[in-house]
């Protein structure tokens, strides 16, 4: 019943949410220079012609009433099309979506693959060689952006080697080795950044724990220090971990654009990107939602990983 | 980024017309090649079968062409399904393609255009002259396109089912330029009454659309009632839209992809090195080439002084500008015309980078407007990093000659439209790569330049009657000695109106593996051979084989 009217609270708490984000972003995009018309038709962008292109979109009607028929349409599923190319905006999101999942899925799960393990030795082993020498590492990818780990992993792996393919996705369903051999080099450019992040965040909380009076207990009933690694000192320095990564996940869906540039890979941050410079607000609008709808719904799922990882919130109804 | 930035920046209509070579008569023109001449494979016999898959540098927006722009990947995606009315030989004339012959009357008022018997749109139906009327009178209607064809009085049937007459509101000699890109296409007017129709081409191209995932690709396989017997050669084609330069580059040295085009200069820095893979550029095409330049409002103070405009050419080391900003490869530019290539490019007079003689001007300006009247003014660009840096070394090169300047980056459609109602000082800009001038009649004649505030397609804003006399003479005689007078005259008025700081030409390449032929040396359907080069960044799928 708990665990029912939790989802409720958290669903009705979406709505005014969502209602908020969508109208701050349309007012946004408007308030942006630039002009659909202009860019569809370049410079012959006669006066007659910017009109006529106005009143063929809907662009000619007062701001607000753009906003409200967007959204009476968008609550029955129904996004609109791109100025464009006259794609509907779901039909442009459920082709880019997939490709955008797949991509941060696989590269958080790697950088957590990475991540964990060397945050358990390094902070087992706190101010030893293995600490120091991923410390340093975890910097160095820190500082290194995307766009030149992208661009170094290219050169190594596709020009010089012929590993794998510099650019393009192959959909799993047409070829899942294709697919795979694509993704690796855009998982591996956005799991050593984040990895790194994990790492550092995971070795603080875990030598904070390490420090808790009920670590040095089970040290003196004499459990293994691997024991109390994984079973005792874990799962409660997991908090930041959690929280990072899923807030990760949330603006990635969004926010890998410079990854999905570098490899032409035909997901939502280049759909972003490509509809920004066009002034494609319905486009816009669409990905801004589902942006929006990503972050509330991890969010929560982050909320119940808390219950599982500390009793005490769960027994105390602090969600 | 920076290839679409740079692409986002030229915005001439390029698809309006195929941009083209017209060299002067019997002058072989050719790409400059590396790497070997498998690409050009005069004496091989083209192989049937195959693929090849292409980076382009950007994605389409449909395929319509009287609704959607077709830039350099929009022409290359249209000539796939498509088939233009008229395209250019190796002669640089203007050839029938998919018309049997486009002919005019005695004083170039009426074009009779004859399509070629039993073609067929890959629908099946039969391509008929209502047709080619409906598409005409589609682009005239169009926002779009309407605007370059805005000399044609009516299009109307011909004597049978596949003639069409087009009469002109004045004599237009050039008009056939006109059927080699966009407006030439021919399509299904079923597209037009179709809301999805920019999406489903229907044409009598080489190819037929498989699947287009924008953003993603573009297959097409081959059409296999093609009315050009034994073409295409391949079996299949599909583009890649990859808008970074770099990542194309990359693509390309890894086997990712078969072919690309490419107008960022860096692409012939990253793949010059590279094995197995030639490169055609246009360092010695001999055509149009569209022209970088600073564009100054002569409509408004303090730019409508030509003393100041001539001090910034004067002021403008264009040499140092190309070596810092595009590696010192593509070649300077002193006019409206390519100083390469082009049949109409002669010595222009243009102001040379002289500092003492910049200097001098701005003094007459000062004393001119008042002493303490520094010259001051905006230089905008858009939002690019690359944009950013040559708009700050033009900074520092007028600031030299005692010119102020505040720099604004502005973004991509505001700059359009800014530049449509004069509302800037001096503007960044890429244009004039029309293969007949003609079609820049629209951007230089004075008609066309209208007070800030109000929209004008002379975005300079310049007026100069002998320039109008040229544009007249240019569109109208038939003699090409007189039009290739009247369009040198127009580059030396410009050379001292200043409407234009030159700066640099845009320099395409086309790379591809060393396995693909047929780029170059192609054949017209009526056995002449077809223009040897790729047109800027373009070229016909349709003879493209994998050796």
């Amino acid at each position: 019943m708990n665990a029912l009217r939790l989802l409720g609270r958290k669903f009705l708490q979406l709505i005014p949410v969502l209602f908020a984000v969508t109208v701050l972003s349309f007012l946004l995009i408007k308030l942006l220079p630039g002009d659909p018309a202009v860019n569809i038709l370049g410079p012959s962008a006669t006066k007659e012609a910017v009109a006529q292109i106005h009143q063929h979109l809907g662009l000619d009607k007062p701001i607000p009433t753009q906003y409200l028929t967007w959204l009476g349409h968008a609550v029955t599923g129904d996004l609109g099309r791109s100025y464009q190319n006259q794609q509907t905006t779901t039909q442009a999101l459920k082709q880019r979506l997939p490709v955008t999942l797949e991509l941060i899925v696989l590269s958080q799960l790697l950088a957590l693959a990475i991540a964990i393990p060397m945050a358990l030795i390094a902070a087992s082993r706190a101010g030893g060689l293995f600490d120091r020498v991923s410390t340093t590492i975890a910097f160095g990818f820190l500082a290194v952006p995307d766009f030149i780990l992208g661009v170094v992993l290219v050169y190594f792996f596709a020009v010089r080697n012929h590993w794998f393919p510099a650019t393009g996705y192959t959909p799993f369903s047409q070829s899942p080795t294709e697919n795979l051999r694509g993704m690796v080099l855009p998982v591996l450019t956005l799991a050593l950044a984040s990895q790194a992040v994990y790492l550092r965040l995971l070795r603080t909380d875990l030598i904070a724990t390490l420090q808790q009076d009920y670590i040095s207990m089970a040290k003196a009933k004499g459990l293994s220090s691997r024991y109390i690694l994984l079973r005792h000192a874990l799962r409660p320095s997991s908090f930041s971990l959690v929280t990072v990564s899923g807030l990760q996940l949330g603006a990635l869906i969004g926010g890998t654009f410079i990854v999905e540039v570098i490899f032409a890979l035909p997901g939502v941050g280049s759909l972003a990107v490509q509809s920004i410079f066009s002034r494609d607000y319905l486009v816009v609008q669409g990905i801004v939602l589902l942006v929006a709808v990503a972050y509330v719904l991890i969010n929560f799922a982050i909320d119940l990983v808390y219950t599982f990882l500390d009793p005490r919130i769960r027994h105390a109804g602090a969600i | 980024m920076r290839s679409m930035v740079r692409a986002a920046c030229a915005v001439a209509i390029v698809g309006l017309v195929a941009t083209a070579c017209s060299s002067s008569g019997g002058k072989k023109g050719s790409g400059s090649s590396s790497g070997g001449s498998t690409t050009a494979a005069p004496n091989e016999t083209p192989k049937p079968g195959g693929k090849v898959i292409m980076g382009v540098e950007a994605e389409v927006d449909g395929f319509l062409p009287t609704a959607n722009r077709f830039d350099v990947t929009g022409l290359t995606y249209a000539s796939t399904v498509f088939d233009p009315l008229a395209t250019y030989g190796n002669d640089n004339k203007v050839h029938p393609y998919l018309a049997e012959s486009i002919t005019p009357n005695a004083t170039y008022t009426v074009w009779t255009i004859k399509l070629r018997p039993n073609l067929t749109f890959t629908n099946g139906d039969p391509v008929t002259n209502a047709d080619v009327v409906a598409d005409l009178n589609a682009h005239l209607k169009s926002p779009l396109t309407g605007a370059a064809i805005s000399n044609i009085a009516s299009v109307t049937p011909g004597s049978d089912n596949l003639t069409t007459v087009v009469t002109t509101k004045t004599p237009w000699v050039p008009f056939p330029v006109y059927l080699t890109g966009q407006v030439g296409f021919v399509f299904s007017p079923k597209m037009l009454t179709d809301p999805q129709g920019s999406q489903h081409p229907i044409g009598t191209g080489p190819f037929i659309l498989k699947e287009w995932v924008p953003g993603n690709h573009f297959i097409a396989t081959k059409n296999p009632n093609y009315w050009q017997k034994g073409l295409p050669y391949l079996d299949s084609v599909e583009y890649r839209p990859i808008v970074e330069s770099t990542s194309r580059d990359s693509s390309l040295s890894a086997g990712t992809i078969d072919i690309l085009h490419s107008s960022d200069p860096q692409t012939t820095v990253d793949l010059k090195s590279t094995s197995g893979i030639n490169q055609i550029n246009d360092l010695s095409t001999k055509g149009e080439v569209e022209e970088g330049f600073v564009m100054l409002n002569t409509g408004k103070a303090p730019l409508d002084d030509v003393t100041l405009r001539q001090a910034l050419a004067y002021a403008t080391d264009r040499k140092k500008v190309n070596d810092t900003i595009d590696f010192g490869i593509p070649a300077i530019s002193d006019g409206p015309f390519g100083n390469v290539g082009s049949p109409y490019h002669a010595a222009t007079g243009y102001p040379g980078f002289d500092l003492t003689k910049a200097k001098a001007l701005v003094a007459q300006y000062e004393q001119k407007h008042g002493v303490s009247a520094v010259p001051t003014f905006e230089l905008g660009t858009t939002n690019t990093g690359r944009n950013l840096q040559l708009v700050s070394l033009l900074q520092q090169m007028w600031g030299d000659a005692g010119i102020k300047v505040t720099i604004k980056q502005v973004e991509q459609s505001q700059y359009i439209l800014n530049a449509l109602q004069g509302k800037y000082d001096a503007y960044t800009w890429r244009q004039f790569g029309e293969p007949d001038p003609d079609a820049d009649n629209t951007w230089w004649n004075s008609s066309n330049a209208a007070p800030e505030g109000a929209l004008s397609l002379n975005f300079a804003r310049n007026k100069n009657p002998k320039i109008d006399a040229d544009l007249a003479t240019g569109r109208q005689s038939s003699d090409q000695a007189t039009r290739t007078a009247a369009y040198q005259d127009i580059a030396t008025q410009f050379a001292t109106d200043v409407p234009y700081v030159w700066i640099n030409e845009t320099l395409w390449t086309v790379a591809a593996k060393k396995s693909v032929r047929g780029i170059l040396n192609w054949t017209l359907p009526d056995g002449t051979p077809g223009v040897d080069h790729p047109i800027g960044g373009f070229f016909l799928m349709s003879h493209v084989w994998q050796g």
